[in-house]
């Protein structure tokens, strides 16, 4: 019923980001009552007009810095929830790497959310760079955990590469337009059954993490469709039970599908059951 | 005299100095965030390098902190 990360074993199978709730009690709050046990979280260049000292309101609402920081720690000593830092905004391999080395220093983990986008549009992975950050950082002792698309052959070079955790998309990220292309992401988990599969971006209901459990992925990464819920807190709990329950259907066996009716009322004997034929 | 960036500031210094004086220096006029790395001229440095890391005229240092994430 544990989630393997890197060796890791997690009692949940949600992982969760810490970014665009309304506050950072609200942020926290969610965390806990998704029952996460690792959030994601970020680096980013200090502002130089943020940090004079001289401004007001020095790091504070979505540009983050020593609050939301101080918050994410609570988290993680209070409630053992891992970090997960981002490559979030890098668009080549050598941005991503020396952000992964910056984290590496800063957070304490060899865990690297490797993301490296190739399209502003619909922030699309950049297969090319991603495989080769993906190269380094495996090289320099990272564990990887590099969010893709939904693309077989690419999920397969990663594995490849020694990424024991791969992370496909469902949709878009921010999109919460579910999971787009089941058939690929069956296909995955069909061709690489020892990979730790996580569906990353792109969930937007709780239906959808379960399904994701239920196709027999092991875990799902979200953000927005928690933080953007009107009520972020009982989303997260939403979610929580949603993986929850995607995983034991999942290990009860789901039922085949058929193309035709098949009655589930047994007919033989019943009262003209002959007229109906 | 050397000129070197830091956060994409501007900062003119008489003389030779590492980075770990020049981050001194820039803390000064700026709030030391809790927690921080670096790259110059995107190259990460690590914090055991500071002291005897050179700057040179040109050098570009960016600073970073933790912020939230998805």
């Amino acid at each position: 019923m544990s989630l393997n990360i890197y060796g890791s074993e997690l009692d949940s199978r949600l992982l969760i980001g810490t970014a665009l709730y309304p506050s950072p009690e609200i942020m926290k709050a969610s965390v806990i009552a998704s029952k996460a046990k690792v959030v994601t979280l970020s680096l980013k260049r200090q502002s130089p007009i943020l940090g004079s000292k001289q401004g007001s309101g020095l790091e504070s609402g979505q540009g983050g810095g020593q609050a939301i920081w101080q918050y994410i720690q609570s988290l993680a000593s209070e409630h053992e929830i891992k970090l997960l830092p981002n490559t979030a905004g890098c668009k080549t391999a050598d941005e991503a790497y020396t952000l992964a080395q910056m984290s590496r220093e800063l957070f304490g983990t060899p865990w690297v959310k490797l993301e490296v986008i190739g399209d502003d549009y619909n922030l699309q992975p950049d297969p090319i760079e991603l495989l080769d950050a993906c190269k380094r950082l495996i090289a320099d002792g990272f564990q990887v955990l590099p969010y893709c698309t939904d693309d077989l052959v690419l999920c397969q070079r990663l594995y490849d590469l020694g990424c024991q955790v791969i992370m496909p998309w469902a949709s878009p990220i921010g999109t919460g337009k579910g999971l787009l292309n089941p058939y690929n992401l069956t296909t995955i988990r069909e061709r690489l059954p020892k990979a730790t599969l996580i569906i990353d971006a792109g969930i937007g209901k709780p239906s959808d993490a379960c399904q994701a459990l239920e196709l027999g992925y092991d875990g799902v990464l979200l953000n927005s469709a928690v933080a953007l819920a009107s009520d972020p807190v009982t989303m997260a709990q939403a979610f929580a039970y949603a993986v929850e329950s995607g995983e034991l259907a999942r290990s009860a066996g789901l039922m085949p599908e058929r193309q035709t009716a098949q009655p589930s009322t047994p007919t033989l004997d019943t009262p003209f059951w002959h007229q109906t034929t | 005299m050397i000129t070197i960036s830091i956060n994409e500031q501007k900062y003119k210094f008489y003389e030779q100095i590492t980075l770990s004086e020049a981050l001194t220096r820039y803390f000064e006029h700026e709030s030391k965030p809790t927690v921080f790395a670096l790259a110059v001229n995107q190259n990460f440095v690590p914090q055991t390098q500071y002291a005897n890391h050179q700057l040179s005229s040109g050098d570009i240092v960016d600073i970073f902190s933790p912020i939230q994430g998805g």
